[in-house]
Order: structure tokens, then C-alpha cells, then sequence
């Protein structure tokens, strides 16, 4: 057979055009006939996630949409919003109805619950659900990840069915917020199960859960969850599972699904314009955390204690990065605010420190300027002795070169990668980017086997940041910066009682960071989900969840609702 | 007089190599997982958790133990028939598996069938000589050659905009509606996606097999007594191919039940696929191997059954 390209030509011409037909039809559009569709309930809200929850257990849990759906089953003590009072974290009552300080014993609040609280098996819910609860947390033979502070609780008394007084092991302006973090679970059902046996049982078989919802149904495809509460706006929550981050956008553009979060952030602009996007404050941020010590010295001579750390730093400091005026210099030429305008569409914010990302606990005061400044970068570097020879930073035989460690996976964390090693090296530095597999990559961080590495870490909604700076997490291998200097002002931090006298301390623990600058933050995004064309609906998406306060979610528009 | 071999020596030497296989699987899936680094846990990345913490939670699942005692751990639950249990899902191996291997099979078996037909007709519109119309020849060749150079990805994502998305004949996603595991109308496209480059792969093999046809005897023969070129095509060219059609088929079938990750990615179809990569990713061990022995035995029947269309392809006159 001759080739033909005239047949070729023709047959991509009927492909062509098929593939430029209208656009999709929406949910509007009735579906075809082989679409077996028989009509939903009202205000059934059909969502996109891309994984299933792995267990329906919060104290068992690792992934993120178990937690999510965790949320959705089991109570906290308290509503926790997502904006600050007085420098902490909002708590409205839910299962607390009420709480005060004790004069005595010192450090002490007593909780007061509702009365008339049920499970989902009509068993009453008490403070010994509490207390039980309490003591799981605090076991050091369950997983559980949460609660920064183990021994946050020193005791408790059961006073009565709905009444607890809890003693905290130091006085806090977030001890009932950190206490907050963990869902209350059924004791005289979890205690059916040993400990042991947690990871292995059936969850999901016999819930006794206190809602808003319940789960009907859950496969590795789908899963749907049902109010408890016959007056709940959204009665149903069907989920998919779509791994794919494009056929979730797919699909909510087309209107199969009203809502989903984790679409394609390379997609900004197009879901911007197509679908109703729901920027939501996130407390996710993303820096260079710069490595004060010779990538080698680390493993060669792993520190037992904090004065070992010290000696490392001193003795093996890092050739061109242990200087804070190098750290200093390099921050000031990196143009981020461009990077936000380029890559996040200024969907994203550029905070001036850990304690301004999320929740702002110092939007009380003018941010620093952050702007580009290579004059000073300039000064700063000759100050640290740096020259400039032929448009190349050097100081003796050293050049001003580097290496940037990074893990696969994300064309954001490239497209910023490249842009920074472009702005450094128009600046007369020379930057190596690593992209490697996140196992190598997790191994090359612990052991500070880096010069600066690229992390994004979840921070928490309370100023302390112990995991990120402690040296004792610097010890323990999970500190990324290696950095002790800040440690002794973020211990007070964990101790700090009044509000003014935090703000303070934030005050003093931002410039002590500017002017050690650890980390060069990059962005703190914001999340987004998605709701589909034409839903009108009440979502209030937010850092503690995408399904935050899912059960006052109002559909307000009555064609909305399939 | 030649010694009959007892009937079961044959049985016996299969299933000792197929052991000795599962054997040499299992062990090069620990070792690649161990070279490769880290645990399920260490990979978790939330620096919210204390060391502490961490060493509490790599203890609760066993993964503060040495290598040495985790292999052995680890081969002690295989030689007791169980899987060991799976951190990223939270359930024991055999409870994951079923599912997925259900899907990927059913989607391997259909894409395979839906491969047979579509190359079927695609011969017949390559062959000069079986009676297809010229129109109909130049449209196959044309056709032949892009699904040679389309992979399975691209088509799944057109017909996933095309025929789901915009004209709504097929669902857009999972492997069946509530309740159920595989339904026949969620098969539909991903099997497509898969056959039509498939297809185009099996015509490449098959058109060389079937091109010698013509200057054989009986095929002269037949057409001498009159029979039209589409019958003999139809009805003895292509019974000829079967053996070899079905050798091509043993070698592919596994590896297309043994997951189609990018097919299942696309369409939402959780099948082993997803589960492997899911297992690699996530340093899961137990999944790792769970499905890596599927995907051996399915690769060992596959290779049988090959190997059993060998002597029908020798008196076929194919090969020595």
C-alpha cells in the first residue's frame, strides 16, 4: 500500500474538528439516555477527592482526607475558627458548652458539655468520652501524630456526666486550643478494640460516630456520606476518587462533580475563569532553608547534644552559607514578588516571617519590605568579605556557588527553582538545581547533605514552631535548618500567658529571624478549590479543612441542586 | 521401552518453579524497596512531627526494626499464606488486592478481546487481496499507521473529552456504579484506550503471517474453485493467525492485567496499576510484593499458555 498522505491529511481533519465541537455540555443538559440517572435526593453535594480516607479512626490516620472525614464523624471540644481573638486561634463552644478558669489547682479549666449528647448508637456522650480520649492521646504506643505537646495535660478529674476539669502542665494562651486538636471518640466503643489491634479493624463496618455525618458507603472509588441531622442543608456528600488532578478539573467544569480542592495549580488562570474558585487561606509555606554547616560535617560528626550542634557549626561551618550576611544578601536579590505575579497569578502571598504566613499574628504592624535590593545584597556580601571578579562573586579561591535541593514532582517547585537560579546567577552567583526522588531527597535532608533545600512545611496555627527550629528537633534529624539560636525565645513562646506579652516576643522573634535568616520564604500559597458553573452555595473552605463546617453549608440557589 | 512419567512429575515441576519464581519476586521487590530507602513513614513529610513521635509510629508498624528482621518477618507471613498488612491503605494486603485485580483483569481481558476484533478489521483492510474496498484500504492503512504512534494515554484522555465529557454516551470515571465492582458500560472506554494502540501492534505482527498466505497451495487452490478473496480471508486466513494471534495475546495479556497505570489514572479506575505505583511511592512493602506476585503469576500463566500455542505454530509451519 502506497502511503497517502492526502487520507492522512483527511483523517486528522475529521479528528481536528471533532476535537474543536462545542463545548461540553453541562449539568443543565440532560445526560444521554445509557446514563442511568435516577433523580437525588435534595442537596446532595457530589465532590472530587483525589484519595480515599485510609481509616476511619483519627487517632490511626496518616493522610490527609482522612482527617477531613475524621472531622466529619467525630466531635471536637470546641468550633475552632479560622481567625484570631487576641492572638489565638478563635474557639466557639460545640461539645463545650461552657468553660472557666479554676483558681485551684493552678493552670486548670473546667469544660462544661451539653447535656443530652448522643452517638450515633444512642449511647450517651460524657465526659468519660472526654477523659477516655485524653488518655489515648497520651499514649506513647499509639501512632497519633498530632498533639505537639505530649505531656500537655497533667491530669484530669471527671466531676460529673457533663463536667471535666483539666489541669495543663504549663499555663498557655493555646492550651485549649492545642487540646482542641484531637476528635473525642466513643470510649465504650474504641475500648471494644485493643490498641494494638486499632490499624487492623474494621472502622468502618460498625461506626459509632456523633456527626454532622456518617458514612454510608465506602469503596476505593467512591464514598458517600449521610447527615445525622434531618435539618442539615446538605443532606448527602457523594465523593469520587480521582486521581488525576486534570479529570477532576474536567469533570467540574463539565458539572459532574459541584466541588473538589487539589486541581491542577499550573491551571490557576483557567479555573479562575471557568469554574467558581475558592481561594482559601492556607498555612502552607514553602522556603530555602539555607544550611549553616559543610553539607559533610553532618554525618561525619551527628551531634548528641545542643553544644555538639554548636561546636559542628563552629568548627565545619558551611563555606559560603554559615555567614547570616550571606543568607542575608541572597534573600535580597531574589525578586519574589515577581515569582507570585508569574507562577500564583498573586494568588499567594509573600509573608515576611514564619509568624505573618496564615493567621497573622503580627498584621498589627507594617511588614518589613521584602523587595529586591541587590545594592545591599552587594554591601552585605563585601562586608562578609565576597568580591566581585568578572561578574562572579568570590571570596579567595571560593565562589559564590551552591547547590539547591529539591524533590520531583510539582512544576510549580521547578518553575521557582529555575526562576531563582536565574535571578542569582545575573547577580554573579552560581546555583546547581538537585531534583531528586523524595526518598533521596528525605535522606539528604536529615543528614544535612545539602546546601539549601527547598521544603514546604504545614505550620500550625499556633505560633510555636517547635518541629521546625528546636535544636532538639535539629538533634533528632527533622529540623531542616540546623539552627539553635532562635530556640531559647521560641521556648517562651510555649509558656507565654498574656496576649500583648506574645506580640512582643513575635516582635522580637521576627527580627532576631531577619536578621539570622534561616529560611527565605517563598510563598505561602493559598489553597483552591472549585465549585462547578451555576452551584450556588454558602462554602466556607479553610486551612482546617476543605469540608471545614461542611453541615452550614447552604445551597442558595434552588436550581442549583441536582 | 521407554518409561512412562508419572502424571503428576509434570504438575509437580511446574508448581515447584512457579514457587521458586514467587520466591525470586518477593525478594527482589524487598531488596529493590530496601536499596531504594526509607519507610512509609520516614516518607511522610509533616515536620509537625517530633522525633519522638515518629520513632512511636514507625515502632507501632514495625519499621524500627532492622532490615535483617524485617525480611524475615516478612518471609515468615508469605510462608504462612499472608500478605502482611498495608500502611498507606490500613488494611491487611489480601483485602486490598481482590478488588483492583478484579478490575485490572477484567479491563486486560476486555482491551484484549476489543485489540483481536479491531485488528481483525483493520487486517482485513490491509490486505490487499481480502476483498475490502480501495476506499475502505487507504482509510485502514491511514488509520493503522496513527495508532501506531498514538499512545494509550493520549487517546484516553480524547475519548475521555469526546465520547464521556461532551457527547455523554459512556460515565467519566470509576470501574462501575454503587455497589458493584466492574460494570460493562464503565469498561467501555478504558478498554478502548487500551485496544486501539494494542490493535495496531497485533495488525503489525499479524500482516507479515498473513502476506505468505498467498502463494500457498490451498490458498490458490480455494481461489481457483472460485471462493471470493473476503471468505478465504475471513474464514481460513485468519484461523491460521490463531495460534500466533494467541501467542502474542499470552505474552501481552499479563502485562495488561497486570495494570495500565496511566489509563487508570485518567479514567479513575482503580485497578493494580495505581495500587503498584501507590506501593513504590509510598515505600509499602507488603503491597509492593502483593502485587508484584500477581503481576508474576499472571505473567507465568501467560508465558504457559504461549508457550503451549509453540506446537501448533510448528505444524502450522510458522516456525521450526
Amino acid at each position: 500500500m502506497r502511503f497517502s498522505p492526502v487520507t492522512h491529511a483527511a483523517l486528522f481533519l475529521v479528528l481536528f474538528t471533532l476535537a474543536c465541537g462545542p463545548t461540553p455540555s453541562t449539568q443543565e443538559t440532560p445526560p444521554a439516555a445509557n446514563e442511568k440517572q435516577t433523580a437525588a435526593p435534595a442537596h446532595t453535594l457530589k465532590i472530587g477527592m483525589r484519595f480515599p480516607p485510609d481509616i476511619l479512626n483519627p487517632y490511626i490516620s496518616t493522610n490527609e482526607n482522612g482527617n477531613i472525614i475524621n472531622q466529619l464523624l467525630f466531635p471536637s471540644l470546641f468550633h475552632e475558627l479560622p481567625t484570631l481573638k487576641d492572638s489565638v486561634p478563635r474557639l466557639d463552644p460545640y461539645l463545650v458548652v461552657s468553660h472557666r478558669r479554676l483558681e485551684t489547682p493552678a493552670n486548670t479549666h473546667e469544660l462544661k458539655l451539653k447535656s443530652g449528647l448522643t452517638w450515633s448508637d444512642g449511647t450517651p456522650l460524657t465526659a468519660e468520652d472526654v477523659a477516655y480520649t485524653l488518655d489515648i492521646q497520651q499514649r506513647d504506643d499509639l501512632p497519633w501524630f498530632g498533639f505537639t505537646q505530649k505531656n500537655l495535660v497533667a491530669s484530669y478529674q471527671v466531676i460529673d456526666e457533663t463536667t471535666i476539669a483539666i489541669t495543663f502542665s504549663n499555663n498557655s494562651l493555646y492550651n485549649l486550643v492545642i487540646l482542641n486538636e484531637g476528635l473525642i471518640v466513643p470510649k465504650h466503643h474504641f475500648s471494644k478494640v485493643p490498641v494494638s489491634e486499632w490499624a487492623k479493624h474494621d472502622w468502618q463496618q460498625d461506626q459509632v460516630v456523633y456527626g454532622p455525618y456518617r458514612v454510608a458507603e465506602l469503596s476505593d472509588e467512591r464514598m458517600t456520606l449521610t447527615a445525622r441531622d434531618p435539618a442539615t442543608p446538605i443532606q448527602e456528600v457523594s465523593a469520587v476518587f480521582i486521581r488525576n488532578r486534570e479529570t477532576l478539573f474536567t469533570l467540574v467544569k463539565s458539572g459532574d462533580l459541584d466541588y473538589a480542592w487539589n486541581l491542577p495549580q499550573e491551571r490557576l488562570t483557567d479555573i479562575a475563569q471557568e469554574l467558581q474558585p475558592l481561594f482559601y487561606r492556607d498555612l502552607f509555606v514553602s522556603w530555602l532553608a539555607w544550611n549553616p554547616l559543610h553539607p559533610s560535617a553532618y554525618a561525619q560528626n551527628t551531634p548528641q547534644t545542643r553544644e555538639d550542634l554548636r561546636q559542628l557549626k563552629k568548627n565545619n561551618p558551611h563555606p559560603v552559607l554559615a555567614d547570616a550576611r550571606v543568607r542575608r544578601a541572597l534573600t535580597l536579590v531574589l525578586d519574589r514578588a515577581n515569582y507570585l505575579s508569574r507562577i500564583w497569578h498573586n494568588h499567594a502571598d509573600l509573608p515576611a516571617s514564619p509568624w505573618r504566613a496564615g493567621l497573622g499574628y503580627l498584621d498589627h504592624l507594617s511588614p518589613p519590605d521584602d523587595s529586591v535590593n541587590l545594592e545591599q545584597a552587594a554591601e552585605l556580601l563585601t562586608a562578609a568579605g565576597w568580591r566581585k571578579v568578572d561578574d562572579r562573586w568570590q571570596k579567595g579561591d571560593q565562589p559564590l556557588h551552591f547547590s539547591l535541593l529539591c524533590y520531583q514532582g510539582s512544576d510549580l517547585r521547578n518553575n521557582y527553582l529555575q526562576l531563582i537560579q536565574a535571578d542569582l546567577q545575573r547577580f554573579g552567583a552560581t546555583v546547581k538545581l538537585d531534583v531528586v526522588e523524595v526518598s533521596q531527597y528525605v535522606k539528604q535532608a536529615q543528614t544535612r547533605a545539602y546546601d539549601g533545600v527547598f521544603f514546604t512545611v504545614r505550620l500550625s496555627s499556633r505560633p510555636i514552631f517547635a518541629s521546625l527550629f528546636h535544636g532538639d528537633a535539629a538533634l533528632g534529624g527533622d529540623n531542616w535548618t540546623a539552627t539553635t539560636e532562635l530556640d531559647a525565645q521560641i521556648e517562651q513562646l510555649k509558656v507565654v500567658a498574656d496576649a500583648d506579652e506574645l506580640k512582643t516576643l513575635l516582635v522580637d522573634l521576627e527580627n532576631a529571624y531577619r536578621e539570622l535568616m534561616p529560611v527565605t520564604i517563598l510563598y505561602n500559597g493559598r489553597r483552591l478549590a472549585a465549585l462547578r458553573p451555576g452551584l450556588d452555595i454558602e462554602a466556607h473552605p479553610s486551612h482546617l479543612s476543605p469540608l471545614y463546617r461542611l453541615e452550614t453549608w447552604r445551597v442558595t440557589s434552588p436550581t442549583a441542586a441536582p | 521401552m521407554k518409561r512412562r512419567l508419572p502424571p503428576w512429575r509434570p504438575m509437580f515441576f511446574f508448581f515447584g518453579r512457579v514457587l521458586l519464581l514467587f520466591w525470586m519476586v518477593a525478594n527482589l521487590a524487598f531488596v529493590c524497596l530496601h536499596v531504594a530507602g526509607n519507610n512509609p513513614v520516614d516518607l511522610y513529610l509533616d515536620a509537625r512531627l517530633t522525633p519522638e513521635q515518629r520513632e512511636r509510629i514507625k515502632a507501632y508498624y514495625g519499621y524500627d526494626q532492622s532490615a535483617a528482621v524485617r525480611y524475615q518477618r516478612f518471609m515468615g507471613t508469605l510462608v504462612r499464606g499472608e500478605l502482611g498488612y498495608s500502611f498507606t491503605r490500613k488494611k491487611a494486603v489480601a483485602d486490598v488486592l481482590p478488588k483492583p485485580m478484579l478490575r485490572s483483569l477484567a479491563l486486560g481481558v476486555c482491551a484484549c478481546a476489543g485489540a483481536v476484533f479491531i485488528a481483525c478489521l483493520l487486517l482485513w483492510t490491509r490486505q490487499p487481496r481480502a476483498g475490502a474496498p480501495r476506499w475502505l484500504q487507504r482509510l485502514g492503512y491511514a488509520l493503522h499507521q496513527i495508532l501506531l504512534v498514538t499512545p494509550s494515554f493520549l487517546i484516553a484522555v480524547l475519548l475521555l473529552q469526546w465520547v464521556a465529557v461532551r457527547w455523554r454516551w459512556f460515565p467519566l470515571y470509576g470501574s462501575a456504579g454503587a455497589g458493584g465492582v466492574v460494570s460493562p458500560s464503565h469498561l467501555v472506554l478504558p478498554s478502548l484506550a487500551v485496544a486501539l494502540p494494542f490493535s495496531a501492534y497485533l495488525v503489525t505482527y499479524l500482516q507479515e503471517h498473513l502476506a505468505n498466505h498467498y502463494q500457498q497451495s490451498w490458498y490458490l487452490s480455494a481461489r481457483g474453485r472460485g471462493i471470493s478473496e473476503a471468505r478465504l480471508f475471513w474464514n481460513h486466513q485468519l484461523r491460521m493467525a490463531v495460534p500466533l494471534l494467541l501467542q502474542i495475546i499470552g505474552l501481552y495479556l499479563p502485562a495488561l492485567c497486570s495494570g495500565v497505570l496511566i489509563v487508570e489514572n485518567i479514567f479513575g479506575w482503580s485497578g493494580m496499576g495505581l495500587i503498584m505505583i501507590d506501593a513504590v511511592t509510598g515505600r509499602d512493602y507488603p503491597l509492593l510484593v502483593g502485587a508484584a506476585l500477581w503481576s508474576a503469576w499472571l505473567t507465568t500463566l501467560g508465558y504457559q499458555f504461549a508457550d503451549s500455542q509453540r506446537r501448533r505454530l510448528v505444524y502450522t509451519g510458522v516456525t521450526a
